[in-house]
């Protein structure tokens, strides 16, 4: 087995070109992020750009940080296992980003309310403890929802490569890309990723559309739909079919997280809205990025869906049919992460599959340098300057920052070697961003639209946050809300990650409701400061 | 309409307006970096003079003089 699967991932057409192509972009990269560190000259510019991100430059980065290359690989494993019928997950985005850039729902009022970070939000509107609970359960959900990312971005390199996937290579994959990216967003802070995020954007987009167009030529657009429909059936189309990995709870729940959390809530996006140079601006941000953001779901799940096509109906793919398939009981198949990259591998020639990998890079940097950027100004602007009762000099504050990316940047490479939960990757990220997001969009929507949500109550509904924990494959294991039945095998599962999500959502609204009612506010917490517009 | 018909509308829907757009986003996009770059360079020059002006022993440190334009 393992003698084979070295072999097929041998077979990839990356070569000595494409090192080099890698190689050049890993160079400007770092580069780009010297040369801004000239601009940085106070806390404002080093985490929101200077508020001077105009429209086209917003999506650009804004589609740069939400299309990484984990969102590609999770995505790909979606459209891998699932088909067809994940495509709701992009359609869901797209339509509800779309939604708020015409609405301005959430992200118009805060950016009006002029705050770097959501817990800012948070003490304007509430209190000064409610900023620092938010901020503590932001960073910790933020940095145990990026904890995959170093190793799954890492997979995917390895794969199109054909670096040996069983020795120490992805180790060394991993802390090769962490010290690169570390390096350039400790130094340029958000001009560097706004840059970097526009120079992925124009490689990256045009990679996908070429790509997408060879595997369609390679597979034949009809024959991709037909092999999905023989081996998956109806559930490889319909989202709510039985049989489909989906399912009605996970419709619902993708409601919440991949459109309303994902585009108005969820920190890295919404702090390319505080970024915006005006309101109008930001509204118009949203509309275009709809598109993107429906993309990004759907060009790389179909990706996977074609790596699918490839590995189970075509001739070049026949040796990866028993890696991936096998049959016989007690072989274990491989990661079906690996799918896309030898996919692409093959699919793609040298000099072109050189390209995509340095697009995947990038995809790979931006998304890790605006969350590294996000999670650690967090916590010095939210949690460590409040404790110190705002008495920190800006100087002190950036270093703080820096020096916490780098200790978020050791914990990914930890996190990265040693996590065994068994779900997907996708379904891991929903589950541990929840820990904030449900807490967060429940006190952000009470919060900007009730006038009567109060402190207590927010507390209440941001710490029910932590009740998403129950949703973590590991923790369901243990506590028997899944569980493998004994007698047949069959993976029994009493409480889904979903079901989990939308209870937890439902408690929220209901503590912070039910709290704001029973301890209201005395007097308004509101910043004389603001521009007067929260709440609403 | 079929599942299937739907989702295949989808997708070159999606690819159609992406392309688009992405040839928009490149072209225009340059032109916000060029705006950024330089009102920051503005902001930067002015922040400098200004603390310098206030008091020479509090000069902003994390501007790189050595860096400068």
């Amino acid at each position: 087995m393992q003698e084979s699967m070295a072999e097929a991932f041998k077979q990839t057409n990356f070569g000595v070109v494409d090192w080099v192509i890698v190689g050049i972009y890993l160079l400007i990269s770092v580069a780009i992020g010297l040369w801004v560190k000239r601009y940085v000259s106070d806390m404002a510019t080093y985490i929101g750009a200077g508020r001077k991100v105009g429209t086209w430059l917003g999506v650009a980065t804004m589609t740069g940080t939400e299309l990484g290359l984990v969102t590609v690989m999770f995505m790909a494993q979606k459209g891998f296992s699932g088909g067809f019928a994940g495509f709701h997950l992009g359609l869901i985005a797209g339509v509800v980003t779309l939604f708020i850039g015409l609405t301005g729902f959430i992200v118009g009022p805060l950016r009006r309310a002029r705050v770097l970070t959501i817990p800012e939000f948070y003490e304007k509107r509430f209190s000064r403890p409610v900023r620092i609970v938010g901020g503590v359960l932001l960073a910790f959900a933020g940095i145990l929802n990026m904890g995959l990312f170093l190793q799954v971005g890492s997979k995917f390199l390895v794969g199109i490569t054909g670096l040996p996937i069983d020795g120490s290579a992805l180790k060394w994959v991993m802390i090769t890309l962490l010290v690169l990216v570390l390096t350039y967003t400790t130094l340029g802070g958000m001009i560097s990723v706004v840059l970097t995020d526009y120079v992925q954007y124009v490689v990256l987009s045009f990679g996908l559309v070429v790509a997408t167009c060879m595997a369609i030529a390679k597979l034949g657009w009809e024959n991709i739909f037909a092999v999905v429909s023989v081996e998956m059936g109806d559930a490889g189309f319909n989202p709510i079919a039985e049989g489909s990995e989906f399912g009605p709870y996970y419709v619902a729940w993708m409601i919440v997280t991949a459109g309303l959390v994902g585009s108005a809530v969820w920190p890295t996006a919404v702090a390319r809205a505080l970024a915006a140079e005006s309101e109008q601006s930001l509204k118009k941000q949203y509309q275009w990025s709809s598109v993107s953001f429906m993309m990004r779901f759907i060009l790389p799940m179909f990706w996977g869906i074609c790596a699918f096509v490839f590995i189970k109906a075509t001739a070049g793919g026949e040796d990866l049919k028993t890696l991936f398939f096998p049959v016989g009981e007690g072989v274990k198949p491989v990661d079906e992460l690996y799918a896309l990259p030898v996919f692409m591998g093959r699919l793609l020639p040298t000099g072109l599959v050189g390209i995509i990998a340095a697009a995947m890079i990038a995809a790979f940097m931006s998304t890790h340098d605006s969350y590294l950027l996000c999670w650690s100004s967090v916590i010095t602007q939210d949690i460590v300057a409040p404790l110190m009762g705002g008495e920190m000099s800006t100087r002190m504050r950036v270093n703080l920052t820096r020096i916490i990316i780098v200790l978020i940047g050791g914990f990914l490479l930890y996190w990265g070697l040693f996590y065994k939960g068994k779900q997907d990757v996708w379904d891991y990220m929903a589950v541990t961003g929840g820990i904030f997001f449900t807490g967060a969009f429940v006190v952000l929507v009470l919060g900007i639209y009730w006038k009567k949500a109060s402190s207590k109550g927010a507390m209440l509904g941001l710490l029910s946050g932590f009740l998403m924990l129950f949703g973590l494959d590991p923790i369901q294991r243990m506590t028997g809300l899944k569980y493998e039945d004994a007698a047949t095998g069959d993976l029994i599962v009493r409480l889904s990650s979903a079901q989990v999500g939308l209870l937890v959502v439902a408690l929220a609204f209901a503590l912070m409701i039910v709290g704001s009612l029973l301890f209201p506010d005395h007097e308004t917490t509101v910043d004389s400061t603001s521009s007067g517009e929260l709440p609403s | 309409m079929t599942w299937m018909l739907f989702w295949k509308i989808l997708f070159i829907a999606v690819m159609v307006v992406f392309t688009v757009m992405s040839v928009l986003v490149t072209v225009l996009g340059a032109g916000d970096i060029r705006r950024l770059l330089a009102g920051l360079r503005d902001d930067a020059i002015e922040a400098d003079s200004e603390s310098a002006d206030a008091d020479p022993e509090k000069a902003s440190p994390i501007i790189d003089a050595s860096d400068g334009e």
